[in-house]
């Protein structure tokens, strides 16, 4: 036989009898908790690529010189960041057990060690040789390392202050009495992000301007 | 039940007016964002030691205009005012600060406010870009008049460069989401057996972005607009009017609206395929958007970085392009690094649609499925390597001239096997040349055009004769109109039916096509010739001796433009009018998914979740179907639009 | 099936004659320069390289929707021909071999003809843009023009380009030869002109700004001339300004006593734009050293030496476009400055 006939004809729908009760028949067949964690991650992969692209730009106009930053400064704002970060995981080992207190209070620390960290960047943009003409409205003389330190230090607090305004949303939806053992994925996501703008100081903004 | 049913008055209908409230509360929280936002940054100025707002400073050599910093900072808190306003508050920071959510209204109403019903944002979509799409027309028309004659008066030089550079950019944004924020939104979810995206609320935050970029373009002329293109390269970007800024603000949001939606696509495609559906059976249109998911995700970042240092320069006074030290280059790389993934976020999800209207209308499998998979790969994978040859003639060191010419030479292997599979699925098939397969048809012409001349242009010698020319503007008109919008009318074509019940007339569509196909090639074809005979691109005058090649051309365009209006009148007849035809569920005997449900489909799309237990390109092989239904029940109903 | 691969083989024959016989026409305008000449032999080499290829696709799909379409809606299926056998990658390596040969030849064999930098031109140019004019200088005789490029036959000139506003780029079509002009930086091109002419005779003779840089973008360009050698030398002495001390227009400076304190007696000057500007400076401040300089912005226009007063010193510098200028004593620069107004 050489004609095919056609297959796809009229759809030959068999109704399901749960059709009626909606898409929650159907939300369950899917990994919601695979889903949300692959978003964040492919989320903060992409983040790191603004990141990757600042430090490409301070590279191709200062190659490595260094300014003259405050090394001191910048080694205590990395241990304060990493403080934040640690007690956001605790906060997440606190919710995971149902610690609804010790959550809060980890998140609010955390948070608070934010706002430091953002104050010492403050330090540093303020006292820094290479930035007093930075200033505006002066007519701009800055340098190449300052033009530099200034974006990507900025675009750092930028993101941690997002993070700053998720952890006391969370920290005051967990006050409201939401999350639990079985249900934290808001928390974990929150941590995750702080956690994710932590290493972004840690492994691109600090190296690259302190460091090398 | 019906409130009916249940014992309680029926709703009242509701006013016209009530459906854009969510709009005007959009928009009036825009504005009361910007005003605090403005507040702000006069704040700071004064902080400073400076005047709050001096309307007189311009961006001159050695200044930072305070206009610019308070529009920057005002935009900043205008931009979630504007989300919030328009239905992000209820749906979703209410949720946030753990109060109860609003919902989103079920009736027509849904398509004006925050709905995340994927099939909604699609028809968000389409209807958005389809307008931004003839309005930017009308943009290129104008142009086109102005160049009809050498020295022509139509518009000043400072005009017609504004217009250039909103033409660029509104096309550029339309080459970019349309196809993806469109097609991709409604059919991808349906085509692997879905009920919706894997964040419908991301995927909601991703449209209302647009407008929010829309808005921007036309109120930076309240500053002056601006005339840089969209390629906006700094210094001239960092010194001109100060419109410049909302340029880049808002294109630094359209940026983040792509990001959110790769980043949707991505998870969607790999975590929410239907039981059955291997990577073997994803339609290739789903695989096409896939790969341009990562592109949209990982490169777009670049753009927005170089958009911000270019705004960092203007308003902050960083000398990443100016002044001691800076370096215009690097604007070009970084912006380059992105625009050049950037052109197969355009064409990827236009080769997709094009082999898929090829397939189903030749009613053969798509020929070397695997190796057009394996190509979307590695075009994905290669498009990082090849910036630098729209740099070629930049001054950048010549050490780069050599290998940016290899890599681009050997992207056209990927290209190339796009066109195998093309070829090979219409050879002996049995074509039904409706609309859809002469736009799909179309594109593999067209598009023939666009990639053979690129050749030219990625061989640095000829490049630097044809660099910034007619030549250029050609090539790529011919890869995104004559590629990517000649899919967009395909697909267009083809899922209206699906997308509205309704169908479109084939013979206002044959003649759409016959007219958009005719006059696109008379308008560019010509052009070659002009930028081989020295005529650079963005120009609003030219020498005499090119000027019966440019009115023949600007001739050519406006008839290119008038089937656009047939286009437009036969999409309105066809929704408007009592006299079109209905849409059965499948009107092309088609075997993708979305062909297995009502026309249109219903809110959840498939009743149950579909069995996918073959290829949907299993034509010609005698029975076995693309996917079935889970049995549950016993009654057998048959579905009718 | 072979019957009809054996008539898609006969149109791209035929397609393919007739498209190359269609490449010999001449389209190309006249080429005036050496690399140029390069640059269209090589598109002519690319130009009938992509014939077979285009002809290729174009008898294939023309002949498909030909030979098989069905009149209105098919009953039936095509062969399920899926494309798993030998054939793509059949066309994956015939493909790719097109693409390495193609970049090879004419790809990187021409690059460096093209690219290449003379180290030693008979004839060095600089060219600077500004929004929206480009100026020219001849550094081996100090001549220069804001009106014309002109450059003798049969030698090597050597470009260096640079801009001093936004990105630029230098472009003559009748060479074929491009490249950006960038504020911060010095860009090079050069090569051999290899006939005579002018604008007027030919539209490529024209030094045009090829990239986008504001208003005027399209305004911004400069008749290019090629001259015989003896044509160009005489052009240059004719375009040299020649600077007489003390000519031109005369304007009074005057330094008296405490003049490091109080600066120069003249707080502003002005000129006109057309003749040489001479500042007859009197320096009538016993036992201090001073100068008179003239500063464009950050840029020297012209200085004395610095000698003690009492005495006289003249500064003669060549016509200024109009604009404001800074005179001052540079050994005094904060104190002992003013304003130069040309009209």
């Amino acid at each position: 036989m050489t004609t095919m006939p056609i297959v796809a004809a009229e759809p030959a729908l068999h109704v399901d009898a749960h059709a009626a009760e909606g898409h929650g028949a159907h939300e369950d067949e899917h990994d919601r908790p695979g889903i949300n964690r692959m978003g964040l991650w492919v989320f903060m992969a992409s983040e790191s690529c603004l990141f990757i692209a600042m430090a490409a730009a301070r590279f191709y106009l200062a190659g490595t010189t260094k300014g003259d930053v405050n090394l001191p400064l910048g080694i205590v704002l990395t241990l304060i960041l990493l403080t934040s970060s640690w007690l956001g995981y605790q906060a997440t080992g606190a919710i995971k057990l149902g610690n609804r207190r010790k959550a809060i209070t980890a998140l609010l620390i955390a948070s608070l060690l934010g706002v430091i960290f953002i104050a010492g960047v403050g330090v540093e943009w303020s006292t820094a040789a290479f930035g007093k003409d930075l200033v505006p409205p002066v007519s701009p003389q800055a340098t190449p390392f300052g033009t530099a330190f200034f974006a990507m230090t900025g675009l750092h607090v930028f993101h941690l202050i997002t993070g700053l305004v998720g952890l006391l949303l969370i920290a005051n939806l967990l006050r409201k009495g939401q999350f639990g053992p079985g249900d934290h994925w808001g928390v974990t996501a929150i941590v995750r992000y702080w956690t994710f703008v932590d290493v972004m100081w840690l492994a691109v903004v600090f190296p690259v301007l302190y460091l090398l | 039940m019906t409130a009916a049913a249940a014992g309680l008055r029926p709703a009242p209908r509701p006013s016209v007016i009530s459906g854009f409230v969510p709009i005007l509360r959009g928009l009036l929280f825009a504005v009361i964002g910007f005003g605090i936002g403005a507040v702000i940054a006069m704040g700071i100025r004064l902080a400073t030691g400076a005047q709050a707002w001096n309307p007189n400073e311009t961006s001159a050599v050695g200044t930072i205009p305070s206009t610019e910093q308070i529009v920057t900072l005002g935009f900043i808190f205008a931009v979630p005012a504007w989300l919030m306003g328009v239905g992000f508050w209820g749906t979703t920071v209410r949720q946030w600060l753990g109060y109860k959510t609003n919902s989103v209204p079920t009736d027509w109403r849904r398509y004006l406010t925050t709905s995340e019903d994927h099939k909604v944002i699609g028809l968000q979509y389409l209807s958005t870009f389809v307008v931004v799409l003839l309005v930017a027309g009308v943009g290129a028309m104008l142009m086109r008049i102005q160049l009809s004659q050498p020295a022509n008066q139509f518009l000043s030089p400072d005009v017609y460069n504004r217009i250039m550079s909103f033409h660029g950019i509104a096309m550029v944004s339309v080459a970019v989401a349309a196809v993806m924020g469109s097609f991709g939104n409604y059919f991808v979810p349906i085509m692997i057996g879905a009920r919706d995206m894997a964040y419908p609320r991301l995927n909601a935050l991703s449209f209302w972005l647009v407008p929010v970029v829309i808005v921007s373009l036309f109120l930076s002329e309240l500053l002056g607009g601006w005339d840089s293109g969209w390629t906006a390269y700094p210094p001239l970007s960092v010194r001109n009017a100060a419109g410049q800024i909302m340029f880049n603000l808002a294109i630094i949001v359209f940026g983040l609206s792509s990001i959110f939606g790769g980043i949707n696509f991505i998870v969607t495609v790999i975590k929410m395929r239907a039981p059955g559906m291997t990577w073997g059976r994803v339609p290739i249109f789903v695989w096409s958007v896939f790969a341009a998911a990562f592109l949209a995700t990982f490169f777009t970042q670049f753009f927005a970085a170089s958009l911000t240092m270019v705004l960092l320069d203007r308003v902050v006074g960083t000398n990443f392009f100016i002044g001691q030290g800076g370096a215009p280059l690097l604007y070009e790389h970084t912006f380059w690094f992105y625009s050049h993934p950037a052109v197969y976020i355009f064409v990827l999800p236009g080769f997709g649609m094009a082999l898929e209207v090829l397939a189903h209308m030749s009613r053969k499998p798509l020929f070397a499925y695997r190796w057009a998979v394996a190509a979307f790969i590695g075009i994905v994978g290669m498009s990082g390597i090849v910036w630098a040859h729209h740099m070629f003639v930049s001054g950048m060191p010549s050490a780069l001239l050599g290998p940016f010419l290899v890599t681009t030479e050997l992207i056209s292997i990927p290209t190339g096997l796009i066109f195998l599979s093309a070829l090979g699925t219409v050879w002996m098939g049995r074509l039904w040349l409706t609309t859809p397969m002469l736009f799909a048809l179309g594109f593999t012409f067209n598009f023939l055009i666009g990639g053979v001349t690129g050749i030219f242009l990625a061989d640095v010698p000829t490049d630097i004769s044809l660099h910034d020319t007619y030549f250029v503007v050609a090539h790529f008109h011919y890869t995104i109109i004559g590629g990517e919008i000649f899919a967009l009318f395909a697909a267009f074509y083809f899922w209206f039916p699906k997308m509205t019940g309704r169908m479109l007339s084939e013979r206002l569509g044959k003649l759409n096509f016959w007219m958009m196909f005719i006059f696109f090639n008379t308008t560019f074809l010509p052009m070659f010739w002009a930028g081989l005979h020295g005529m650079n691109r963005r120009i609003a005058t030219y020498q005499s001796d090119l000027a019966n090649v440019n009115l023949f051309i600007s001739i050519s365009a406006l008839l290119l433009g008038s089937s656009f209006l047939v286009f437009v009148i036969n999409v309105l007849y066809s929704l408007f009018s009592k006299r079109a035809p209905r849409a059965s569920a499948n009107p092309w005997k088609a075997r993708t998914l979305e062909w297995l449900v009502s026309s249109p489909p219903p809110v959840e799309n498939f009743p149950s979740t579909p069995i996918v237990v073959g290829s949907p390109y299993g034509y010609g092989t005698g029975g076995r179907p693309h996917a079935v239904f889970s049995i549950a029940g016993a009654s057998d109903e048959e579905v009718s639009a | 099936m072979r019957r009809h691969i054996a008539i898609v083989g006969l149109i791209w024959v035929v397609l393919t004659f007739a498209g190359l016989i269609a490449a010999q026409v001449v389209f190309q305008p006249a080429v005036f320069s050496d690399k140029g000449q390069t640059i269209d032999g090589t598109f002519k080499t690319l130009l009938i390289m992509s014939v077979p290829v285009f002809t290729f696709v174009i008898a294939a799909l023309g002949y498909s929707v030909i030979a098989f379409r069905h009149r209105g809606q098919p009953d039936e299926d095509g062969a399920p021909i899926t494309g798993r056998g030998p054939l793509p990658l059949a066309w994956f390596v015939v493909t790719s071999v097109m693409a390495l040969g193609v970049m090879v030849y004419p790809g990187l064999t021409e690059l460096p003809n093209v690219v290449h930098l003379d180290p030693k031109p008979d004839v060095v140019v600089n060219i600077q843009g500004q929004q929206w004019q480009w100026s020219v200088k001849y550094p081996q005789t100090g001549a220069k023009s804001n009106a014309e490029l002109v450059l003798p036959v049969n030698e090597k000139v050597g470009f260096q380009i640079t801009s001093i506003d936004v990105i630029h780029s230098v472009w003559i079509p009748a060479f074929r030869m491009r490249i950006d002009a960038v504020p911060g930086l010095t860009t090079y091109m050069s090569f051999t002109p290899t006939a005579m002419g002018d604008s007027k005779t030919d539209s490529g003779l024209r030094l045009q700004c090829s990239q986008l840089c504001g208003t005027s973008h399209a305004a911004m360009f400069m008749p290019v001339r090629v001259v015989s050698a003896a044509d160009f030398q005489a052009w240059q002495t004719a375009n040299t300004p020649h600077i007489e001390p003390g000519s031109g227009q005369q304007l009074a400076l005057t330094a008296s006593a405490g003049a490091a304190k109080n600066g120069f007696d003249e707080k502003a000057l002005t000129a006109n734009s057309t003749d040489n500007i001479t500042i007859n400076f009197a320096n009538n401040d016993p036992g201090t050293v001073h100068n008179i300089a003239i500063k464009n912005g950050d840029t020297v226009v012209g200085a004395t030496d610095f000698k003690p007063g009492p005495g006289t010193q003249v500064l003669t510098v060549a016509p200024l476009p109009p604009g404001t200028y800074t005179f001052l004593c540079q050994a005094h620069p904060t104190t002992m400055l003013g304003t130069l107004t040309v009209k």
